[in-house]
């Protein structure tokens, strides 16, 4: 399930403007290559024959600020969908002697994205032709907005500057506009109302933005770019009464429930078959539960048509059965089928995943989710089942969608929304355990990792998507440590039947990682450097960092002293916290060994830039001690 | 290339207007198919290609010739990796191309056979222009196998390749070509030892070639051409019997003809815009043939966007190339011969292959590989690439250098001027030409722990061209990015005090000025302290290094982008009061020499002047490609650089 957001391509760039404000562009975005001059988006929402009506206009110009511009940055396009359909475009560019140059060749593709095998969004690229410097290149799209609910929100920003954006919504004055200004900074935006003979309009505005850095560990840009959203709250029929669109919760899950309400009528016998082999002899609602969900996800297999309306109805469980794949809202289907048949009380449940920031109770429309699983209800207990994951834990949510508000539909009158639990750290292990010796220079050893939680279901996917002859290569992920002179003797894994918990161990050598000089030997115990080069580009960053799930992680090196040797350097221990995170590393001889330990958690899912200077304290501390290492010399 | 070939067929077309219509050979599979039990050494593999079995038939049709190309395929999967790559299938078809058949089932070891709803096959076009048919095969489990074939005419075409090893390891591949008994294919197999069976069965002429026990693609190994190494099948028409027994078609020379006319016909209104366009902007004022070269190119690269995925004719037209300035590839080279033949430049047209995937074969007259432009300046006996906004003469994008080109030699008879062909090897310039050199003086601040490091990195030739990109395409974030990642290559840290950049332009390269990056850094990271002794991790200075300590049995021979050296020049000054234990682990040596000359080494060595310990490598590779024979030495020579970047001197307090 998805909702496709208008986007415009943004690995290319085009820009353009007046002569004399080239020059005054280039300084106040010094270095770069092209601008937004222009970016302005009109929504004009009319009612006909009872029913909204959306078009939009969409106008954007992109000045040129560079010579070498023609080759690289002229590159541009848009997409649209079935749901948003392109009634008319045109571009051209203006040189800079103000000859106009139309682009007359487009190309339009299918937008192919990772996880959805097919859809209807389309891609339509061009270059714009002629840039040079100060050329302007123009993008007109007339677009109708075929389904009203599904109205996308508005960006300002973009991957170059921005000089002007604006987003106008223009609608009758009998309907009700409601907006919500998202984002982590919303005070450049300027919202300003008019009215004019039967319409209002909202006109929402910023100036002067500068280009949106992109790092790899923020999470989708909805958490922080600043954006607008808007919907219908209702509007007047013919009649003059008011119709409730999107006013709140319970309008959002009429249309919701709405897509469900035509399915999963009757159990085949295939599916029926299923279900007996799965319940057979089984009384405990919670076994019958972890049977079935097993079940669905080892055979049913995630491929997602998501055209049109396909994108939001889930399929009948008995099609979907027999067919062995399908996409979450199919998942989502035969689930709570299965489930309700076996006798676990169990329903349709709509969720955002965390790419979306938003809530229920505050954005009541089709933007706040994106996803859909099956929630059911043991005792007094909600556990959130989503079949899409094959190697999630029973009980425990994909971490993808924690702390996320789901809209749970118990029955036809009544829904509720509940939050999915955070997983505590202490249920998310990771203790790596390394024993070395000395051989000459090298070190040779053992290393077990034990792993619960979240850390289980990761191991268990790269288990699964490696080809045998491959796995040693992949899981040295897991095991590479000391230099790239680490090699691998032997592996094994251990039993993968709980996916809560899983253990790797190896045998390794490490040539020339001990420095011998005459009788001394001098080891850097800290193997793995965790951390290093991770400190946050601060205070320049803007944007939050994402974490995947919160978690305890534990790393123990144990030495083992030569015969004949003694330890004539220790290192100190040392513990650092803050209110955000921090380490505890100890060094400790015993007779015949140097135990080394670093423990680290996690209490983010999301770390915000207000954070970010004491994160990096923690580092400060912290990378110093990698320096440090053990001196040996003949007894 | 694409365009030429087409232009042909519509030609050839022609010559078969009156030939006897006949039917294609339709498809079929078992109406009850049995499942394939498996040698047990297959049950690791995730999936196996039980059958591969493709036809590419020639039918005539009215006045047209057409393809109708026939692919059946069974895959047994044995895995949740297996099930999940073959239950998605993408089936490529062509432009305009009409599907004849299209069948899909699945057969669970069980024997429950589930065919595919045809309803739920749908289209995809890729943004590169690819089509498919794709749709999800129901009902697969472990085990399971997915039988699919489809049949699908389109235009003909008389060159096809066809790539025979996949992903998975396949029991039993055959390619047949069919075709009316005039038309007679040649056939060439690479990277396999397979001849094809020809047979006449009445009107019908077969070439059929069997394949058994293909592997699975080798992947992961370093070093090496995987696509170039791949059990391929060439074909092509070569004679038209109708026409002549003798006269051979497809040709090298034909080619030559077709380029020679394609990228030098022009309009009198076009060579009009041209002299305009050269006149504007005062190129025939320069002195040499080299400064006219040079100028033209750094103007056109900087001004027009050639792009591969136009091809308008509009784009190939002169006049509006120069208005648009964005245009195709066949576009650009069509203004650079136009600007040069104004000028009075001697060049040829070249085609290249690419060594990472298929290079052009004297022997096998495949036109399809010829599929890169060069021009050749005869006078200089140097290169310049026409399609690539990256290079500047005479530096050529690597790959498709080092191997067979076809030149398109003009000659002219009476007033009428046309080109032959001569397939000859594309020289890349030589290996001291292209370096990756570093120079660095390295102190040691004892109070902080911290080494205070000057460094030049430096890179020419081949090794030039992302250098001098990123720093005229990126904006000033990127290039900030940039800088920061080659400094902590060499440094191992983010701490830099300041840099320097020199030659970052285009306009530098066809001197070969290198690019050079020059850093102040403070790199804590670099010392290291154990009790009172410090380490000083100097290897790092010349950057992690690619290893191959842990490899596994090498299926592939060896190659190198391009013949280049890398020498480096460290100079460590000694702290007060410090010596150094253990200066002679600075010492490494690993030369490899074929016929008494070095084909590839690495040596390292030092001298100590006062309290300077001037260190000093050279790695060098001289050759594109090392024999599989020569893989335990090229191991070796790249395992001892990566053993320098572990070295770390160790320092001891004076007493």
């Amino acid at each position: 399930m998805k909702h496709s957001k208008l986007f415009f391509i943004s690995t290319c760039w085009a820009l353009s403007a007046l002569s004399q404000n080239i020059e005054e562009l280039k300084n106040k975005f010094p270095g770069t290559n092209a601008v937004i001059l222009n970016s302005n988006l009109n929504y004009k929402i009319k009612v006909e024959n009872d029913v909204p009506k959306v078009e939009s206009k969409d106008f954007q110009q992109l000045l040129f600020l560079s010579a070498n511009a023609t080759a690289y940055w002229g590159r541009y396009g848009f997409s649209h969908s079935s749901f948003h359909k392109i009634i008319e475009y045109e571009a051209y560019t203006q040189t800079p002697n103000n000859k106009k140059i139309k682009v007359t060749d487009f190309k339009t593709s299918d937008n192919q994205s990772n996880s959805i095998f097919y859809d209807d969004v389309k891609e339509t690229i061009f270059d714009f032709p002629a840039i040079s410097e100060g050329s302007i290149g123009t993008l007109k799209l007339s677009i109708s907005h075929e389904d009203p609910h599904l109205l996308s929100p508005f960006y300002f920003s973009r991957s170059i500057p921005v000089v002007n954006s604006e987003l106008t919504v223009t609608y009758p004055k009998d309907m009700k506009i409601k907006y919500l200004l998202m984002g982590n900074d919303t005070s450049k935006i300027t919202v300003s109302f008019e009215t004019k003979k039967n319409e209002n309009i909202y006109t929402f505005r910023v100036k002067d933005l500068e280009s949106e850095k992109k790092y790899p560990d923020a999470p989708d840009n909805a958490w922080y770019s600043p954006h607008v959203i808007f919907y219908i709250e209702n509007y007047k029929n013919k009649n003059g009464e008011t119709i409730n669109y999107m006013s709140n919760l319970n309008d959002l899950f009429e249309l919701d429930k709405s897509f469900v309400k035509n399915i999963n009528k009757e159990i085949g016998s295939e599916l029926q078959k299923v279900i007996d082999s799965l319940t057979h002899h089984v009384t405990n609602a919670e076994e019958k539960a972890r049977k079935i969900y097993n079940w669905v996800q080892q055979n049913i297999k995630y491929v997602a048509f998501e055209a049109g309306m396909e994108g939001f109805i889930p399929r009948d469980a008995n099609l979907i059965c027999s067919r062995r794949f399908g996409d979450c809202k199919d998942m989502s289907s035969i689930l709570t089928t299965m489930l309700n048949k076996a006798g676990v009380t169990a329903y349709y449940t709509w969720i955002g995943t965390r790419d979306l920031p938003y809530k229920y109770t505050k954005v009541p429309t089709t933007i706040v989710d994106n996803h859909m699983i099956s929630t059911i209800k043991l005792g007094d207990k909600y556990i959130f089942l989503d079949g899409t994951d094959p190697f999630c834990p029973f009980g425990m949510p994909p971490y993808a969608i924690q702390d996320k508000e789901a809209l749970v539909m118990i029955n036809e009158n009544e829904y509720k929304v509940l939050t999915v639990p955070v997983m505590e750290k202490e249920k998310n292990i990771y203790i790596d355990s390394t024993i070395i010796e000395l051989s000459d220079k090298t070190l040779k050893g053992s290393i077990s990792i034990n792993m619960q939680g979240y850390f289980t279901e990761i191991l268990n996917s790269t288990l699964t998507y490696t080809d045998e002859k491959n796995i040693k290569e992949q899981l040295k992920i897991y095991f590479n440590r000391g230099s790239n002179k680490f090699t691998i003797d032997s592996i094994s894994i251990g039993n993968r039947s709980d996916k809560n918990k899983n253990r790797l161990l190896a045998t390794f050598s490490l040539q020339d990682y001990a420095k011998k000089i005459g009788d001394e030997y001098f080891i850097n115990m800290n193997l793995l450097k965790l951390f290093e080069h991770q400190e946050i580009d601060y205070p320049k960053r803007k944007s939050p960092i994402e974490f995947s799930f919160l978690y305890t992680k534990k790393y123990i090196t144990v030495f083992k002293i030569p015969d004949g040797y003694k330890i004539t350097y220790l290192p100190k221990s040392k513990s650092y916290h803050n209110e955000i995170w921090g380490f505890d590393l100890t060094y400790e001889q015993t007779e015949s060994k140097v135990i080394v330990t670093y423990q680290f958690n996690n209490d983010h899912l999301l770390l915000t830039p207000d954070k970010f200077e004491l994160w990096n304290k923690v580092l400060e501390q912290l990378l110093p001690m990698y320096k440090e290492s053990v001196s040996l010399s003949k007894k | 290339m694409k365009k030429i070939i087409n232009f042909f067929v519509s030609v050839f077309s022609l010559c078969i207007a009156n030939a006897q219509e006949n039917s294609y050979i339709p498809e079929q599979w078992d109406e009850n198919p049995v499942y394939h039990k498996l040698e047990s050494k297959y049950n690791s593999e995730s999936a196996v290609t039980i059958l591969d079995k493709r036809r590419i038939e020639y039918v005539d049709e009215k006045n047209e010739q057409f393809i109708y190309r026939t692919y059946h395929r069974i895959i047994q999967v044995h895995d949740d990796k297996g099930i999940e790559t073959f239950n998605k299938i993408y089936l490529g078809v062509s432009d305009n191309s009409d599907i004849v058949d299209i069948k899909a089932r699945t057969l669970t070891p069980g024997g429950k056979v589930k065919e595919l709803d045809k309803n739920n096959i749908k289209d995809l076009k890729e943004s590169d222009g690819n089509i498919y048919k794709i749709f999800a095969v129901e009902g697969l489990e472990k085990g399971s196998e997915v039988e699919y074939y489809y049949t699908y005419k389109r235009s003909a075409y008389y060159f096809g390749r066809e790539m025979m090893q996949s992903s998975t390891p396949c029991l039993n591949a055959s390619v047949q070509i069919v075709a009316p008994s005039r038309l007679v294919f040649e056939c060439k197999s690479y990277n396999a030892d397979v001849k094809p069976v020809d047979t006449l069965l009445g009107e019908k002429r077969f070439i059929t070639i069997q394949l058994a026990n293909l592997t699975a693609i080798p992947d992961g190994e370093k070093y090496a051409h995987v696509r170039a190494n791949i059990q391929r099948i060439e074909f092509k028409l070569s004679y038209n019997l109708s026409r002549s027994s003798v006269e051979k078609v497809f040709t090298w020379n034909e080619l030559a003809k077709r380029i020679h006319e394609i990228y030098t016909t022009t309009t009198e209104k076009e060579n009009q815009k041209i002299e305009t366009f050269v006149k504007e902007n005062s190129w025939s004022k320069l002195n040499t043939e080299k400064e006219k070269i040079v100028t033209v190119e750094n103007y056109v690269k900087k001004n027009f966007a050639p792009r591969e995925d136009v091809n308008t004719k509009e784009a190939e037209n002169l006049e509006k190339i120069i208005k648009n300035r964005v245009t195709s590839y066949t576009g650009i080279v069509r203004l650079y011969a136009a600007i040069f033949k104004t000028l009075g430049i001697d060049f040829q047209l070249v085609l290249t292959g690419d060594r990472s995937e298929f290079t052009i074969d004297k022997n096998f007259e495949f036109w399809n590989t010829a599929e890169n432009h060069l021009i050749y300046f005869p006078t200089l006996k140097k290169f310049m690439a026409p399609t690539r906004i990256e290079t500047r003469f005479p530096w050529i994008y690597h790959n498709w250098g080092g191997a067979n080109g076809l030149f398109c030699k003009t000659t002219t008879i009476g007033n009428f001027t046309t080109a032959i062909a001569d397939i000859k090897p594309v020289p890349l310039e030589d290996y001291t030409s292209t370096v990756s050199n570093i120079e660095a003086k390295v102190s040691i601040n004892t109070s902080t722990d911290t080494a205070e490091i000057d460094i030049k990195q430096i890179h020419s030739g081949y090794e030039a061209p992302p250098f001098k990109a990123s720093f005229t395409f990126g904006s000033e974030e990127e290039q900030k990015a940039f800088i920061k990642e080659l400094v902590k290559f060499g440094t191992n840290s983010e701490h830099v005090i300041s840099t320097k950049l020199e030659n970052t332009d285009f306009e530098s390269y066809n001197e070969n000025k290198p690019f050079i990056l020059n850093a102040k850094v403070k790199a804590s990271e670099l010392v290291e302290r154990a009790g009172n002794k410090l380490l000083v991790k100097i290897g790092e200075i010349i950057g992690p290094q690619v290893e191959m300590y842990q490899d596994k049995p090498r299926q592939l021979p060896i190659e190198i982008e391009f013949p280049h050296i890398l020498e480096r020049k460290i100079d460590f000054i000694i702290p007060a009061g410090y010596r150094v234990k253990n200066l002679d682990d600075l010492i490494l040596n690993n030369v490899y020499k074929e016929n008494g000359e070095i084909t590839m080494g690495f040596a390292s060595s030092y001298v100590v002047e006062g309290n300077v310990v001037k260190i000093h490598v050279t790695e060098e590779y001289r050759k594109i490609n090392y024999p599989i024979s020569q893989y335990e030495d090229f191991k070796k020579i790249i395992n001892t650089a990566a053993d320098f970047n572990k070295i770390a001197l160790v320092l001891e307090k004076i007493q």
